[in-house]
This record gives structure tokens, C-alpha cells and sequence, in this order.
């Protein structure tokens, strides 16, 4: 790793860290930032004091570092698919991961006709997972069946197709209330990690992405191809498994938390390359991590923005495109120049 | 002195599922040695090599690589006795030559890739072999064709490997590439590497290689001997036996029986 690159991922890190404070102001009830650090140093006093810790210790603060680790999680999946299958436009929804997710969680809220208690959610977060690991299990074993990355990577979008369609099945059936609840998890937000579940949120994304750290030198021999990674002495077939596997539960745990977040995984690979030089995934995955992580805060803190009057919270799956769109048709139309292509 | 063999391949017959392509394949390569496989397009070069090279196994007949059977290695173990070098072009233009080159280093380094001094030196001495000594720094993307096949081949060598297996190295190259990319690795059979490739351009790869492995399309096989045992023998020209060619000894290459006006 060069010296400009350890620049670089030193000030993700310290943009991020100016991020944090600014989310934990923004939103609807308004504090100051003596306020806020008051109430994270536990001596903000008044007759709020109840109501401030809610606000800031209990709903942003988790709100945040769900939008940082959950984007983190999902860029690295991204960055692990597009080099698994040697495709850059190969990203978590595509395989149909995310699909697999949405069905489990569409079967839950249906079975509970939109009524979603505490328990409720709780169950549409194992809906979600285990529909994930299903359509992740079917393309492990496909991985297994199918030679080329290019086929396994068809066979995703099929499943992905199928299973969209029955969740579209699914809602033609569906009491109205169900299927308005389905669309609001659909949407996506980073809200509904409570500090409950943010210890297991955070252990598990942390966790796979710094297992993923390890699959690094093996990356590297894949950006060649199968052949030449075998040839260099990987296992590819075991590799492969492995990393797809990675990805897959990076992509579960983060759906069923928060909804199907589109443009991240696809979309921060991409920013990463662009702004590190490098297909070195020594160099990427903690860029990728801390640049998803980055994007996560914006996207959170932009979402919240117009609070400010009316109170309403914007789905995070309508700011996504914002940065998605953009970054994709710039690395369309420049494909020919970028390096990383070549 | 009798030079031992790097790769001896024993009635070796090989292709697709049960589809056998060639058969009764026998020939091995001493250590040192630059070898050399000529075959018309389709002919099955490429499968001989897949085979050889340990990606797909042999229908029949063994390969035995430095005395042991290629089928009872491991994976890594592989990497450490055989790099191959292929002809696809695509992949890690944001890599530099260096970081490329490190990727040889792969099955000698642990779960964590980290390179000591040792390997530094090997990874440099590989970029000094090939001579881009002054591109290390650069990235794939921005190499030429032959400046990337250059960057490959020393990535093979960092691999220190007693055999390398080029597939078609010099397919992308012009004239002057090819030239070029044969006299290295003419160098680097000379400084105690075996090299075994596969070429379509017959005069530069004769001119350098000390044996031939010619495809005799009609009978399906290898035929392999010393180069010159091989050309006075009149095996060339098994290699192309429906096309309107022969193999002129004193150019070197083939040439049209009939001529165009």
C-alpha cells in the first residue's frame, strides 16, 4: 500500500467521523451540538433529558451506525460479486439475494396481514434471512454445477426474475394493509435497527467484513480469471463458495435490517477503484468498507433532512439513485479509458 | 552429460468427456530445454497444453511432472513445480507490474500474502529478467501488448517453477513483439528454465527452440524429437497436411506449394 493510498483511507475515515456529529443534530427535534454532546457524556439535564436520550442515544445513533456498517456491508459484497464473476455490473440484487430476502420477508408480513408487532419484526427479519440463504444455497449449488461465473451470473437474475414474481403473486392476494406494510420495508431505512438488535447487527457485519480481508490475496489472483488463479494455486471452486457465501450473508443480514438497499453494492466498488488507482484488494476492501460507510451517513443524514417540517423521513431506496445513477454512466461511458477495465 | 527431464508425458491420449482428440502421445522435455508445440488451429494444441498444465486430466496415459504424477499434486504444490502463462488479455489493468508480478509469489507466501525481503527480490529480479525493470510502477492497463505478455511471463518466473507453459504468447504481437518475446524466453531456457510453448508463428519459434512437438493431425498424435532431427525427418509438414503448404528447411517456415500471381 503506498503512501497516498493510506491518505486516502485516513480521511474516509476522518469524514466519517464528521459525519456522525452532524447526523446525531439533524432531524426532526432539533439540538444543538453542546447539546448533543451533553447527552452523549450523560450529563444533559432539563426536563427533556428522558426524551433527548431517546432521540439521540436510542433512535440517530444506531439510525447511523446501522447506515455505516449496513452500506459497508453491502459495498463489499458488491466488490466480492463483481470480482467473483468477473463482471463490474454484478452487485448484491442481481444474483438475486436480495430478491431471496424480500420473498422471505413479503411471506411473513402476508401470513401476518400487515399487522407487525414487536414480534412481528422479529419474524420478518428471520423471513428475510432465510429467504436469502435459500437463494444463496441454490447459487452455491449452481456455483458447483456451472463452470463459467458468466452463466452463474444469469442464473442469478433467473432467480431473481422468479422470485420477484412471486412476490408479485404474493401481493395480488394480499389484504391492503399487507401489502402497504411490504412496500414501507421496501422502501429501505436504516431506522429500524434499535439499539436492541444493534449489538448483533454490528458483530455479524464486522465480523464477515474483516473475514472477507482474508480472501484479499485470492482476489487479487481472480481479477486474471479461473484459470490463472488456479494456476497460481488457488482453490477456486472452495474459494469461490467461500466468498460467495460472504457475500450473500453480508447481503441477508443487511436486507433483512433494513430493506432492500439498491445502488450500494453495485455502485461503491466502483467509487473505490476510481479514487484509490488500484484493483489491489489489499488496497479496495477496506476502501470499499469505509467508502460505503461514508456514502451510508450521507444517505441517512439526507434522508432525515426534511424533518425539519414536515416530519416525514425520505426512503433511503429514493436517494440511492441519486449517487448510483451518475457513478454507473460515468464508468459506462468511460469504460474504455478506465484502467481497471483493461 | 545427461540432462533429466522436467515433464515426461507416457501414452498420454486426451480431449473432451470421453471425445478423444490426440492419442498415444509420448515425449518429455529435459530441464533447460525450450519446446516448442506446432499444430494447425484446432488441432487440439490447446487441450494438450489444458492437459498438461493440470486443468483438465488426461483421458489416458499419464503426465509425470519432475518424477511424479501430475494427477497426485496439490494445488498449491502445482503452482510451486508449473506456471503457465495464457493468452487471455483482460483483467487487472489497475494492478501495477509489480503487484502483478507479486501474484508469483502466491503459493510460496502465507494466508496473508505478506511478501519479506526474499520475495521483494525475487519479484524484482523477475521484472529485470523480462526487462521492464523501468515499468514496475506502471499499471497493466497502460502496457502494450507485448510489455503486458512481458509483465506475465515474469510473473511466471517469480512463481519458481522448474517448468513454465506459455499458451500462444506471442498471439497479439506484432513482428517486432515477437521477435522479442522469443528471444527472451530463449534467454530464459538458456539461464536453466524449461519452457514448453505453443506457436503459430513457426519461423521465430523454430529459430529458437532446441525440440519440436508436432501435431500430426492426420493420425491424431504428437510427434517429438530434437528440432533438427524433426525437420530432416519431414514431420512439418504432418502438422498442416490439407492446406496447399511445405515446410521450406532453408527458410525456416512453410510456403505455399503453389504460387499466386
Amino acid at each position: 500500500m503506498k503512501k497516498r493510498h493510506h491518505i486516502i483511507l485516513l480521511m474516509l475515515c476522518v469524514l466519517s467521523l464528521v459525519l456522525l456529529p452532524i447526523g446525531l443534530v439533524v432531524g426532526g427535534v432539533q439540538f444543538s451540538v453542546h447539546d448533543v454532546f451533553k447527552v452523549l457524556c450523560g450529563n444533559y439535564g432539563g426536563q427533556n433529558a428522558e426524551i433527548a436520550h431517546f432521540i439521540i442515544i436510542e433512535s440517530r445513533l444506531p439510525a447511523l451506525i446501522t447506515a455505516f456498517l449496513g452500506c459497508a456491508a453491502l459495498s463489499v459484497a458488491g466488490l466480492i460479486m463483481q470480482t467473483c464473476f468477473n463482471n463490474p455490473l454484478a452487485g448484491p440484487s442481481i444474483m438475486g439475494i436480495s430478491s431471496g430476502a424480500s420473498l422471505g420477508a413479503a411471506l411473513v408480513i402476508m401470513l401476518m396481514s400487515g399487522i407487525i408487532s414487536t414480534w412481528g419484526n422479529i419474524a420478518i427479519i428471520i423471513g428475510a434471512t432465510v429467504g436469502a440463504m435459500i437463494i444463496l444455497g441454490i447459487i452455491v449449488l449452481f456455483s458447483g454445477i456451472v463452470k463459467t461465473s458468466e452463466v452463474l451470473l444469469i442464473v442469478g437474475i433467473l432467480i431473481g426474475y422468479l422470485t420477484n414474481s412471486v412476490i408479485s403473486l404474493l401481493n395480488f392476494f394480499s389484504s391492503d394493509s399487507a401489502v402497504h406494510s411490504f412496500v414501507i420495508w421496501g422502501l429501505g431505512t436504516f431506522s429500524a435497527v434499535g439499539t436492541d438488535k444493534l449489538a448483533i447487527f454490528c458483530t455479524l457485519s464486522i465480523l464477515m467484513i474483516l473475514s472477507s480481508m482474508l480472501y484479499a490475496k485470492s482476489l487479487n489472483a481472480m481479477l486474471f480469471g479461473e484459470r490463472f488463479a488456479q494456476n497460481v494455486g488457488v482453490s477456486t471452486a472452495k474459494t469461490r463458495t467461500a466468498l460467495l457465501f460472504i457475500a450473500g450473508a453480508l447481503t441477508a443480514v443487511v436486507t433483512a435490517w433494513c430493506g432492500p438497499i439498491g445502488f450500494i453494492g453495485l455502485v461503491v466498488p466502483h467509487i473505490s477503484r476510481l479514487i484509490m488507482a488500484s484493483s489491489n484488494h489489499r488496497i479496495l476492501l477496506p476502501a470499499t468498507a469505509l467508502c460505503g460507510g461514508l456514502i451510508g451517513l450521507v444517505c441517512q443524514i439526507v434522508s432525515v433532512c426534511p424533518t425539519f417540517s414536515t416530519g416525514a423521513t425520505i426512503p433511503i431506496n429514493a436517494i440511492t439513485p441519486f449517487i448510483g445513477v451518475p457513478v454507473i454512466l460515468y464508468v459506462l461511458i468511460h469504460r474504455k479509458k478506465l484502467l481497471y477495465f483493461n | 552429460m545427461e540432462k533429466h527431464s522436467i515433464i515426461s508425458v507416457k501414452f498420454l491420449a486426451v480431449g473432451y468427456g470421453k471425445n478423444i482428440v490426440l492419442s498415444d502421445i509420448n515425449f518429455s522435455l529435459n530441464a533447460g530445454s525450450l519446446s516448442v508445440l506446432i499444430g494447425a488451429n484446432g488441432s487440439g494444441k490447446s487441450t494438450l497444453l489444458r492437459s498438461i498444465s493440470g486443468i483438465s486430466a488426461p483421458i489416458r496415459g499419464e503426465i509425470e511432472i519432475c518424477g511424479k504424477n501430475i494427477e497426485t499434486f496439490r494445488r498449491r504444490e502445482l503452482a510451486k513445480t508449473m506456471a503457465v502463462v495464457f493468452t487471455d488479455r483482460n483483467g487487472g489493468g489497475a494492478l501495477t507490474v509489480s503487484e502483478c508480478v507479486a501474484l508469483g509469489r502466491h503459493p510460496h507466501t502465507g494466508p496473508f500474502g505478506r511478501l519479506d525481503s526474499e520475495d521483494k527480490d525475487i519479484i524484482a529480479k523477475a521484472i529485470d529478467d523480462v526487462g521492464l525493470e523501468h515499468k514496475s510502477s506502471s499499471y497493466l492497463g497502460a502496457l502494450s501488448d507485448g510489455e503486458r505478455q512481458k509483465a506475465m511471463i515474469a510473473r511466471a518466473l517469480a512463481q519458481q517453477t522448474p517448468l513454465i507453459v506459455l499458451d500462444e504468447p506471442t498471439a497479439f504481437l506484432d513482428v517486432a513483439g515477437r521477435l522479442e518475446i522469443m528471444q527472451l524466453l530463449h534467454r530464459l531456457a538458456a539461464n536453466g528454465n524449461t519452457i514448453l510453448l505453443s506457436s503459430h508463428d513457426i519461423a521465430s519459434a523454430i529459430a529458437v527452440a532446441d525440440s519440436l512437438l508436432v501435431i500430426d493431425s492426420l493420425h491424431h498424435t504428437v510427434i517429438s524429437d530434437n528440432k533438427d532431427k524433426i525437420i530432416a525427418s519431414g514431420a512439418m509438414d504432418k502438422a498442416f497436411p490439407e492446406a496447399n503448404l511445405r515446410f521450406d528447411v532453408e527458410r525456416g517456415d512453410f510456403i505455399a506449394l503453389q504460387s499466386y500471381k
